[in-house]
């Protein structure tokens, strides 16, 4: 359904409304109902849609993308006044690539600062706020990003938004966050994945791939095994690429774990960690069985957790792995729910 | 009888086919069909309705009967998209649009419609957490701390979970 639907042109493809039905729910729970509406669209099969949900969905995420301009450009004129350059990544950075507004959903406004900058900057959003907007500043990356706020920032570049100039990460940056950031998250978005294959084809030739994958060998093979997922799964197309020989080899567990949990339609929230909401369930024995097995990790984040290559060795130990490395913080949340009785 | 649509505190987007507006007083979203959203295109407080009706049919090179667009005008009143509304003459009834099909006004064009959509605001879409999970978080964390204006701490009234000093998150 969402295979190269990223495309100006998507490939051609059938589906019968009985299946479409049954994956709609999937589709709007990831937030990949307008990319399926376009792609329907583009295939003149808009006759087997029998909700309106899809098309609702592309109607929205239009909207949201309207108002995110707005109040991009609002940010980036107040962080300009109290002299801080922020970098804009995902939302409105990633979706200006796509063919259309409103073929994904927009939330939080996500800005890299310099960490001294990080209490002016929310100084400066608040200021005199006439509208309501979300703002995520982020001061640090992950481990395995291997880039300091000052590379980012040296090899970012402006866009203009409306008037203004908003900066975003180099492509390659941009890239390589969204690879990790997929992983992270277990991968339990497809859009994320379709952020990745759009991102990939939309690489030109200045696409320089060795600062893309520059790093330790294990984390550049992390990012090529995100891009192959987007190849396999999605359509993504890698020839001519670094990644081309490795998206052809993948380790058998990764696609099969990556759609197992799309046909969940939903992933754990960084909230809802086990950590947290475990002693919470401790009194209702049969709400703690499916919080277990909820907040089991699968394999892509266990192995990511626990740093390892993705090789074909079986994943399981590192599940377990996880769920051990876990536990002091467990003990931790659990004690203090004890106190408080 | 000149209806003036409003243009302060709206945000538009064309999509195919459809004009969708968002209410950033109220906060609410609507979407427009073609024939509204030629309609409220057309309201800038000079024309009248027989000349509203009068563009639509350049438009669609087809006759359109005034009826048609008294139907949009009263949607766009409800809606709150107009400035100024067309005076409606108490002699003239309500307009709706089973009525038009009844009395036999089926058009070739497509008659107006203006629909709500569920647009969440920037508020709405901010989540909310504890102190014990937002103190727990770190700002290099997937979602960091919830950011300026983001996430509410929940057993902390008023509180926002907020970056606090290198790679940590407080509820302030």
């Amino acid at each position: 359904m969402l295979r190269t639907s990223w495309r100006t042109a998507p490939d051609p493809f059938s589906i019968t409304a009985d299946d479409l039905s049954a994956i709609e729910p999937l589709l709007l729970a990831t937030g990949a109902g307008a990319l399926a509406w376009r792609r329907l669209r583009a295939a003149e099969m808009l006759s087997n849609v029998r909700s309106t949900g899809l098309k609702e969905a592309y109607r929205k995420h239009s909207i949201e993308a309207a108002l995110h301009e707005i109040n991009t450009r609002d940010i980036f004129i107040r962080a300009r006044a109290a002299n801080i350059e922020p970098v804009l990544f995902k939302g409105w950075a990633l979706a200006r690539l796509y063919p259309e507004d409103g073929l994904r959903p927009y939330g939080d406004i996500d800005l890299w600062v310099r960490t001294k900058d990080l209490e002016q900057l929310q100084a400066a959003l608040t200021r005199g706020k006439d509208r309501s907007y979300c703002v995520e500043p982020h001061a640090s990356f992950y481990p395995q990003y291997e880039r300091s706020i000052d590379d980012v920032l040296r090899r970012s570049q402006v866009v203009r938004l409306n008037g203004v100039l908003v900066r975003v990460p180099s492509d390659e940056d941009h890239l390589r966050f969204i690879c990790l950031h997929f992983l992270y998250h277990g991968g339990w978005r497809p859009l994320w994945l379709c952020d990745i294959g759009m991102m990939v084809e939309s690489a030109g030739s200045r696409f320089d791939w060795d600062n893309c994958l520059r790093g330790t060998r294990k984390h550049a093979d992390w990012i090529a095994c995100a891009i192959g997922l987007a190849h396999q799964l999605l359509g993504a197309e890698v020839k001519g690429t670094p990644i081309e020989k490795r998206a052809a080899s993948l380790p058998r567990w990764l696609s099969h774990a990556i759609l197992r949990q799309w046909s969940k339609g939903s992933g754990m929230s960084h909230a809802e960690d086990l950590s947290f909401s475990l002693p919470r369930r401790l009194r209702q024995p049969k709400q703690l069985l499916h919080a277990l097995q909820e907040h089991w990790r699968n394999p892509v984040q266990a192995s990511v957790e626990m740093d390892a290559w993705f090789g074909e060795s079986p994943r399981s130990i590192l599940q377990v792995g996880s769920a051990i490395s876990r536990l002091p913080q467990f003990a931790q949340h659990l004690g203090k729910e004890i106190r408080r009785g | 009888m000149f209806p003036a649509a409003r243009r302060h505190d709206l945000v538009t987007r064309h999509i195919p086919g459809e004009l969708l507006i968002y209410d950033l007083t109220r906060h609410k979203a609507f979407c427009l069909n073609e024939t509204s959203a030629l309609i409220w295109k057309k309201c800038n407080g000079k024309r009248s309705v027989a000349e509203l009706a009068a563009e639509l049919q350049k438009h669609y090179r087809l006759p359109v009967d005034e009826r048609v667009v008294w139907l949009a005008l009263d949607q766009l009143e409800k809606s709150r998209l107009l400035k100024v509304d067309a005076g409606r003459p108490s002699s003239l009834a309500q307009v709706s649009r089973r009525h038009l099909i009844r009395a036999g006004i089926v058009t070739a064009i497509t008659l107006p419609v203006i629909t709500m959509i569920a647009a969440p605001t920037a508020q709405a879409a901010a989540s909310a957490i504890t102190s014990a999970v937002c103190k727990n978080r770190r700002q290099s964390d997937p979602g960091g701390c919830g950011g300026a204006g983001g996430t509410m701490c929940s057993d902390i009234a008023g509180t926002m979970c907020l970056p606090s000093g290198v790679n940590k998150c407080k509820c302030a």
